[in-house]
């Protein structure tokens, strides 16, 4: 009979690496762990500099504003003295991928159309009306409404993703998903583009010359879509 | 859709848990003094939770909310109310005490690493010394020191992993139960421990909890050191390898062998690693929102399913696993007719508050009027009433012989046991003597 050891542990040792495949399936398991740990230690140390520059207040952006112009066509034939109103489907299916609507400028243009040299220009009138399609009506740099009573071309504008003038920015922040987070932002210029041409067509000052009672007008809607893009 | 929270619920049960527990262990006269042991361990693990636990509740109660991570990563700080302070020093004792106890049970279950009474007391001093320099060293030295902690869940970590490993290959190639036993017994070991860390795999091998993580850093009034983000690191890291290799042991055996309720809980839990990253992922924004110094309010949503998953694992899964463990490999014996009583009782306990948690859990995702769930809860408890002689029969009834017989480990004599329970009470006098003297110093 032997006398049993007080302490022993290379037995308790030795049992738990009997196992050949075990051993190595472990092996493999630290030896991930350990380069998991360092790569992601790295990034949360980069970070945590990236935290600390914000909040000393270091880390610097600009945005800048791919473009891409979205054009829409049309024209009009407005009898003296009448409104018409045309709508114009404003959808996501217009835009590439990452895009978003930024503003919409619409032309009108017209000539005289009675041809006859001594006959002035129509008046034209014309209106964006605001209804439900998503964007900043109440903007200072909207153009809503226009008129023409010598046949030069009538520039209306309005806004419709907020704070986008087109003009690249700067502004600090942690990393480009938050800078770009207020240029991000869906449904803005979606929605029906409604306006409203009103014409009251000038008789020619020339006795026995025709008069016309109708006008055409051209429109043209020139729609701003916009890829914002950050970099430090 | 606001939530109770589930720490006094985990408070009270670890209570009752705990002492249920440590009385069968000195009951059991006819089981091995290792696994007498091993009962103790559990018994204080719960004694140690429920304190835990307590405190928890208090500070959410009467002064403000601390989370788990704030404690495990030292995020805390002292701010002169004496009541809430001394609140945070018991939770920061308390943590450091289960961690080395962690590592102990690591070292005794399902196998002891040592034998003989040198060993046996060796690990008895290890747990006194830890548990009397680590809470002092983290009160003087910063709050940050006790993330460093999270060392020893790595080391348990990958301890149990190659346990579990060696179990499943063992089964494999020999077909004898004494190996699924000893991973089975690992595997509940690791979900104990490590379970709430393992769902958020996903974020961890995404880089998102970092990302998480800005929202942490933001608040401290100057850079972490490298050392403490290599610390917090870790918790994670081990978190999220653990699961993939239960992950792969399971779904290995289960295609060998069947489904098996470990697998099953194994798979869940790997399944809401999806769920945390997709919530991770939509809530970058509130997460940099921090950086402004202005942080978004997460959404409700959000916090109910934390609650769901993080709350779960570590209030209610906790206790229900030790019991499995304790019930299942007989840590306790539950044959004796002197623990038959004990032994319903604790079934019962948590079956029944496991029931009126989920109930809870329910009216938080449905709102359905209390008399409904008061009904269907009174239907639950006549239930367990009716059938528990044949409730606690089928928990009793499912330990096999090699789960019996699996959890092995060398003598200790009763002097030594009634010492480790004696040394328990005084650690957690010191702890709680401790921090009172500390909150009050104002260190």
């Amino acid at each position: 009979m032997t006398d049993k050891p007080s302490f022993e542990i290379s037995s308790g040792i030795a049992e738990l690496l009997d196992e050949p495949i075990a051993n190595k399936i472990t092996a493999g398991i630290v030896a991930f762990f350990l380069v998991f740990v360092t790569i992601n230690t790295f990034d949360l140390v980069s970070n945590s500099d990236n935290v600390r520059s914000i909040v000393d207040g270091d880390n610097y952006w600009t945005i800048s504003f791919d473009e891409q112009i979205i054009t829409l066509t049309d024209s009009v034939i407005v009898a003296d003295g009448d409104t018409e109103i045309r709508a114009f489907t404003i959808d996501e299916t217009l835009l590439d991928d990452g895009y978003r609507f930024g503003g919409i400028s619409v032309t009108l243009t017209y000539t005289e159309t009675s041809g006859w040299p001594g006959d002035p220009p129509d008046s034209v009138f014309a209106n964006l009306i605001q209804n439900d399609l998503n964007a900043q009506w109440q903007d200072d740099n909207n153009s809503l409404s226009g008129s023409s009573n010598d046949g030069s071309q009538i520039d209306l504008d309005l806004r419709a993703y907020p704070g986008y003038d087109g003009q690249q920015t700067n502004t600090t922040g942690y990393n480009e998903i938050q800078v770009l987070e207020n240029w991000i932002m869906d449904d803005f210029g979606i929605g029906e583009l409604e306006l409203e041409i009103t014409v009251e067509t000038t008789t020619s000052p020339i006795p026995f010359s025709p008069n016309d009672n109708e006008e055409e007008v051209n429109i043209t809607i020139e729609i701003v879509t916009f890829k914002a893009i950050a970099q430090q | 859709m606001a939530q109770e929270s589930l720490a006094p619920v985990a408070a009270i049960t670890n209570l009752i848990l705990g002492i249920i527990t440590i009385l069968m262990s000195n009951r059991s006269d006819n089981q091995t003094s290792h696994k007498r042991f091993s009962a103790l361990l559990i018994g204080w693990t719960f004694i140690l939770l429920s304190i835990y636990n307590f405190a928890e509740t208090l500070l959410d109660q009467y002064y403000s909310f601390v989370a788990p991570t704030e404690i495990d990563f030292g995020l805390v700080s002292l701010d002169g109310i004496k009541g809430r302070d001394t609140l945070v020093l018991i939770q920061f004792g308390t943590d450091a005490a289960l961690n080395i106890i962690m590592l102990v049970m690591a070292l005794h279950i399902p196998k002891d690493m040592g034998t003989g009474s040198s060993w046996n007391s060796m690990v008895i001093l290890v747990i006194t010394l830890y548990c009397i320099i680590i809470p002092a060293l983290i009160f003087l030295g910063g709050f940050k020191f006790a993330a460093f902690q999270l060392l020893l869940w790595v080391v348990v970590g990958i301890y149990w992993t190659h346990r579990y490993i060696r179990g499943i290959i063992g089964e494999h190639k020999t077909g004898e139960e004494q190996y699924r036993s000893e991973s089975k017994a690992s595997a509940v070991l690791l979900l104990i421990w490590l379970g709430w860390q393992m769902i958020w795999w996903l974020s961890a091998f995404s880089f998102l909890n970092n990302e998480w993580f800005v929202s942490v850093l933001t608040q401290l009034d100057a850079p972490p050191t490298n050392l403490w983000l290599i610390a917090v690191n870790l918790g994670w890291s081990i978190g999220a390898v653990t699961i993939c290799a239960l992950l792969v042991g399971e779904a290995f055996r289960t295609s060998k062998r069947g489904l098996s309720p470990i697998s099953i809980i194994v798979f869940v839990v790997f399944f809401l690693g999806f769920a945390n990253w997709i919530q991770d992922k939509l809530l970058l924004d509130a997460y940099y929102s921090c950086i402004e110094g202005n942080c978004a309010p997460e959404s409700s949503i959000f916090e109910l399913v934390n609650y769901l998953t993080s709350g779960v694992l570590i209030y209610l899964l906790k206790p229900l696993l030790f019991v499995y463990l304790m019930v299942q490999f007989q840590i306790i014996d539950t044959t004796s007719e002197r623990n038959r009583n004990l032994t319903r009782m604790m079934i019962l306990l948590i079956l029944l508050i496991i029931s009126s948690s989920v109930i809870e859990l329910i009216q938080s995702l449905i709102p359905i009027p209390q008399m409904i769930s008061g009904s269907i809860l009174a239907i639950g408890i006549v239930f367990f009433i009716g059938w528990e002689e044949k409730i606690t029969e089928s928990f009793i009834g499912n330990a096999n012989i090699a789960d019996i017989d699996s959890i092995q480990g060398d003598g200790f004599n009763d002097q030594m046991l009634r010492n480790t329970s004696l040394l328990m009470s005084f650690i957690i006098l010191y702890i709680i003597a401790l921090a009172v003297i500390f909150a009050n110093a104002g260190v």
